[in-house]
């Protein structure tokens, strides 16, 4: 990956980092504050079409403060973490079990891509058919878009499983749960990792675009209802309020994930190292 | 028969199941008739629409503002890819963005563009190409940085001016991994402009969808329904078809 280049550039390693590395690291929140600044100056170049920062914080405070943002608020989240939690265990599931069969991968394989690239919001109007208007049909929808990255994912993890592991087990003489556990598992928990912070993201924005779309409650409706009032304040602190869900979780479970990476790296070149000695 | 023609025939096999359950699950009492029409119906929906009036006006608009769209989100994604991999700073600051950006709901600033641009095709075409533009950044800068050293020095050696260095050298050889970032600029193109327009607009296919919806015409909702996807594997089909084995170039 790039960035894996760009931070050669800026070595990690202790002792290496000068004051030059440590302004770098830093970066992104310069073009926090740039945004800031830009979002300042549109606020009041542009009155009515964006609201200041100052509004939007008003708003918020105001909604969490008198409670109406509360409602809104833990339906979406409610509804996104139940989805979230069914899109990953279907798509965990699936992702592996296609995965570890050839035959079935092979299969699959193309039609799971050519399913990823529908526009999938087009069947909302199906769901709600079977579900009704409310929390059941957003969940739903939101599990519908989540589920599918997390196969993916899951399912090229464990499709690039290197033979040379599974040999090892052999030559141990592992049973299939036995090689499923001690070297299939780390060798993908990485990218499981991806596929849940992909998972959640998009449970979370199909969750939202079904609300916006028709619901009973949640952020999206609320957001809708902002856009269509022409209240700009409102709309403002909902907007922001989903970016900065989105990108806190995400952010959240990208650390995770270069976590587990720096100790599956470790861990396989112990692989490799055990692979070569009993090659 | 040999593996390659077992996985074939399976695959025809399931989709050709999908398709007889389709047909006859509602009439089996499978699936509510409400929720699924039978495939006969659908197919008679498409064409009913076909001969109504509007429907070719909403297919023109929406598959031009996806068009348009995936063409400035290629166009550039791959020249800010470039701008990006010159500037490694500028990289390193916007990447926690870039990568977290496929989780942001960009349809939340609609409103501003309406007021901006007008309440017309623009703001649907810029919000698809917010969503399509980092599908193409990110993989432009990774298939940069990994263009051989060797060619460049030919490039060197040729004394190519820059540009000259990125459109015979550079490119050709990123290939690969903008391709795989055009083909994802495809899909996100799609979904950003039927996504807005079931939502939030009046005119195009995603709008038809969820007026038929909220008319009750359900012939004509799974006709429209049918419509979008026929249009968006059309599409897929023929970025891969462009992107495959660099036929763009050669």
């Amino acid at each position: 990956m790039h960035a894996q280049a760009v931070d050669a550039q800026f070595p990690d390693g202790p002792g290496r980092r000068g004051v030059a590395e440590r302004v770098v690291d830093t970066a992104p929140w310069w073009v926090f504050v740039a945004a800031m600044l830009v979002w300042i100056a549109a606020g009041s170049l542009l009155p009515n079409a964006v609201a200041s920062p100052i509004a939007a914080w008003d708003a918020l405070a105001e909604g969490f403060g008198e409670g109406w943002m509360w409602s809104p608020f833990e339906a979406t989240m409610r509804a996104t973490a139940i989805g979230s939690m069914i899109a990953v265990a279907t798509g965990l599931t699936t992702g592996v079990l296609a995965g570890l069969s050839r035959f079935w991968g092979d299969v699959l394989e193309p039609m799971f891509l050519a399913v990823y690239s529908m526009p999938k919001i087009i069947f909302y109007p199906v769901v709600m058919l079977v579900f009704g208007i409310g929390v059941q049909s957003t969940t739903a929808f939101g599990v519908a878009n989540g589920v599918l990255p997390v196969v993916i994912i899951t399912f090229a993890a464990v499709r690039t499983v290197p033979l040379i592991y599974l040999k090892v087990g052999r030559v141990y003489g592992l049973g299939r749960l036995e090689v499923f556990r001690s070297i299939v598992i780390p060798v993908v928990l990485p990218s499981v990792i991806t596929a849940v912070r992909y998972g959640f993201s998009l449970t979370f924005l199909g969750v939202i675009l079904a609300e916006m779309f028709a619901a009973r409650e949640g952020m999206g409706r609320e957001l809708f209802k902002a856009i269509s009032l022409h209240h700009l304040g409102r709309l403002f602190a909902f907007a922001l309020l989903l970016l900065a869900i989105a990108l806190v979780v995400n952010t959240l479970l990208l650390l995770l994930e270069k976590r587990i990476q720096r100790r599956a790296s470790g861990a396989r070149r112990k692989g490799m190292a055990l692979a070569s000695a009993s090659a | 028969m040999s593996y390659g023609t077992r996985v074939v025939l399976t695959r025809s096999g399931l989709v050709i199941s999908l398709l007889l359950l389709l047909q006859f699950g509602p009439a089996l009492g499978l699936v509510d008739r409400l929720t699924l029409l039978p495939l006969s119906e659908i197919a008679a929906g498409v064409f009913d629409l076909a001969r109504g009036g509007d429907f070719w006006q909403h297919l023109w608009a929406s598959t031009y503002s996806i068009v348009s769209a995936f063409a400035i989100a290629t166009v550039g994604g791959v020249a800010l890819g470039y701008l990006l991999w010159r500037h490694p700073v500028a990289y390193k600051a916007l990447n926690p963005y870039l990568v977290s950006y496929y989780a942001t709901p960009v349809f939340a600033f609609y409103p501003i563009l309406i007021v901006l641009f007008g309440a017309n095709r623009i703001p649907i075409v810029l919000i698809a190409v917010g969503w399509a533009i980092v599908a193409v950044i990110m993989p432009t800068v990774e298939g940069l940085h990994r263009v051989s050293n060797a060619w460049e020095k030919v490039g060197e050696v040729y004394h190519l001016s820059p540009w000259q260095m990125f459109w015979q050298i550079r490119l050709p050889a990123a290939l690969p991994y903008v391709g795989s970032g055009v083909k994802l600029a495809v899909t996100y193109s799609i979904l950003g402009v039927v996504a807005s327009e079931f939502i939030l607009s009046s005119e195009g296919l995603g709008y038809l969808v969820s007026s038929t919806f909220n008319n009750f015409r359900l012939e004509q909702m799974w006709g429209s329904i049918a419509a979008v996807l026929l249009v968006a594997v059309a599409l897929n089909r023929l970025a891969n078809f462009m992107t495959t084995s660099g036929r763009f170039f050669r």
